[in-house]
């Protein structure tokens, strides 16, 4: 019985103090990579500086559909995007967009009368998929492009993340219809393991995130998608317009980020987080230090 | 050996986190296994009364068991959307079938001799329930209790993905950025805690079995 009293008091207390930040909170979300995490801290600082609102980051969100979810639900309110996922994942449109405005358009003009939401302006850099080797590997078969590895494919195994494999149309039955192959064996695992595993020659080729700093660091080839695959994939933030309505300094903060991070600026901050293990909110404070946005 | 020493030097650097983890952890799973002991020791006590309410409880609580863990919380996600009372519904879901079955046998298998008895001396049927059968059956009982914890302590891990926190999230974190100290600072205390809670009720339930035999 007295297990039973300190449960309840345990449970009592803790809902309690969750109940105490209920006030104005506004929750941003995070994917399991470390781009999402900074990101998510920069907009995260600004907002509590700039609009004086209390700031929760959701991080962990398995992915972009789980993310979007938790949008449409109101359970976070800002949350980072790539064209070319929400193009073909969110929105599912089958063909192609022609180019990085007309993709861009289509996704401003849709999520605001869907689901009324904004799309922002891109940030500046892009994080594509890419096919990755080892460079050791590249070399003995001479690989540059998807399309040299047709003849090795069938004895070669392929590490992605969770979902690329049941992409429809920019993953892997995508893949097989624009290039005619197919790996001997495919391993879906967390995004983050991926680099680890062709490093250590647990699979031959992974489909990286090319903006992680680990590709370099482990001495990885990108190989180039000589089919065009994959859409652009320009990053962006998606917030609910509830919330812009209500708080316009929170557009004013999304808004003065944009165009302010170019590719090899995330993949330095990337760098920091996953291979010199420093937190997060600690490289998002520094970026937005350096770049005149915060106060030091 | 780095690895290791990396992760003490977390659990000193960032105390205050690991901690606050930990008793998310905790929190989620002690009150999915309680809500589980709510229902389904009573659920267990009208099974006994019932065939045909026993059958159809244990065929449902073993459906529930075969769902993947990732995809009931998605499941639960739709309708409770992100935080600890998805996780903790969850938790429920999984606590049930350890509890409602050990429950359910202990129950019925208490000496018809000592119900008799206590029938004989003019006991209620609700006096013969809480003063026989279940403490009687309590080591049983607790048997599945200690189950369904280190089970919940385990699922629980997961429940950074929809946005709860709790130690998982240290384990998260380590695998996305290939930091090994990191995911141990998850796994270690997750793991030290089931055996921790293993041990405390199998001391328990010892403990009951000596005083029941003393008794009888």
């Amino acid at each position: 019985m007295k297990m039973m009293k300190w449960l309840a008091v345990l449970a009592c207390s803790v809902i309690i103090l969750a109940g105490c930040s209920k006030k104005e909170t506004v929750k941003i979300g995070a994917q399991t990579f470390s781009e999402q995490l900074i990101l998510a801290h920069m907009v995260g600082l600004l907002v509590k500086e700039k609009a004086g609102l209390d700031v929760k980051v959701v991080s962990d969100l398995s992915s972009t559909s789980f993310n979007h979810q938790s949008m449409l639900n109101n359970d976070v309110q800002i949350s980072f995007r790539y064209v070319g996922t929400d193009y073909t994942g969110t929105l599912k449109i089958e063909e192609q967009p022609k180019d990085m405005e007309s993709a861009l358009k289509t996704l401003q003009e849709r999520f605001k009368s869907d689901f009324q939401q904004t799309w922002f302006p891109p940030l500046g850099f892009e994080n594509t998929y890419g096919f990755t080797v080892r460079q050791e590997l590249a070399d003995e078969l001479k690989l540059e492009t998807v399309s040299d590895l047709k003849d090795a494919a069938k004895d070669l195994s392929l590490g992605t993340d969770q979902v690329w494999l049941e992409r429809p149309f920019d993953g892997y039955p995508a893949f097989i219809e624009k290039y005619g192959f197919e790996f001997a064996k495919t391993f879906p695992m967390e995004v983050g393991l991926v680099y680890k595993a062709v490093q250590s020659k647990d699979v031959d080729v992974v489909i990286a995130y090319t903006t992680d700093a680990r590709l370099k660091e482990y001495n990885l080839k990108v190989l180039a998608d000589d089919k065009k695959l994959f859409p652009p994939y320009q990053a962006s933030v998606v917030a609910r317009d509830d919330l812009l309505k209500k708080h316009p300094a929170v557009k004013e903060v999304i808004d003065s980020l944009e165009g302010k991070i170019d590719t090899e600026t995330m993949t330095a901050l990337n760098y920091q987080v996953d291979v010199k293990l420093e937190e997060p909110e600690q490289v998002a404070k520094q970026f937005l230090i350096e770049k005149g946005l915060l106060n030091g | 050996m780095d690895t290791i020493l990396g992760m003490f030097e977390i659990f000193v650097d960032d105390w205050n986190n690991v901690l606050m983890l930990l008793l998310e952890h905790i929190y989620m799973s002690f009150t999915g296994v309680l809500f589980a002991i709510l229902i389904g020791v009573p659920l267990a006590v009208a099974m006994t009364k019932s065939k045909v309410l026993a059958q159809s409880i244990q065929v449902l609580i073993n459906l529930v068991q075969t769902i993947p863990s990732l995809a009931l919380l998605l499941i639960v996600l739709i309708f409770l959307g992100l935080g600890y009372q998805t996780v903790i519904v969850a938790l429920f879901c999984y606590s049930l079938m350890p509890i409602i079955q050990n429950s359910f046998v202990g129950l019925s298998n208490v000496d018809r001799n000592l119900i008799e008895a206590g029938i004989g001396m003019g006991m209620t049927s609700r006096q013969l329930l809480f003063q026989v059968k279940i403490p009687l059956s309590m080591p049983v009982i607790l048997a599945g209790i200690r189950v369904a914890l280190v089970i919940a302590v385990g699922i629980a891990t997961i429940g950074t993905l929809v946005g709860a926190g709790g130690l998982g999230k240290l384990i998260y974190r380590g695998i996305a950025t290939s930091n090994d100290a990191k995911l141990l600072a998850g796994a270690i205390p997750a793991a030290l805690l089931a055996i921790l809670l293993d041990s405390v009720v199998g001391r328990l339930e010892k403990k009951l079995n000596r005083s029941r035999r003393h008794a009888a």
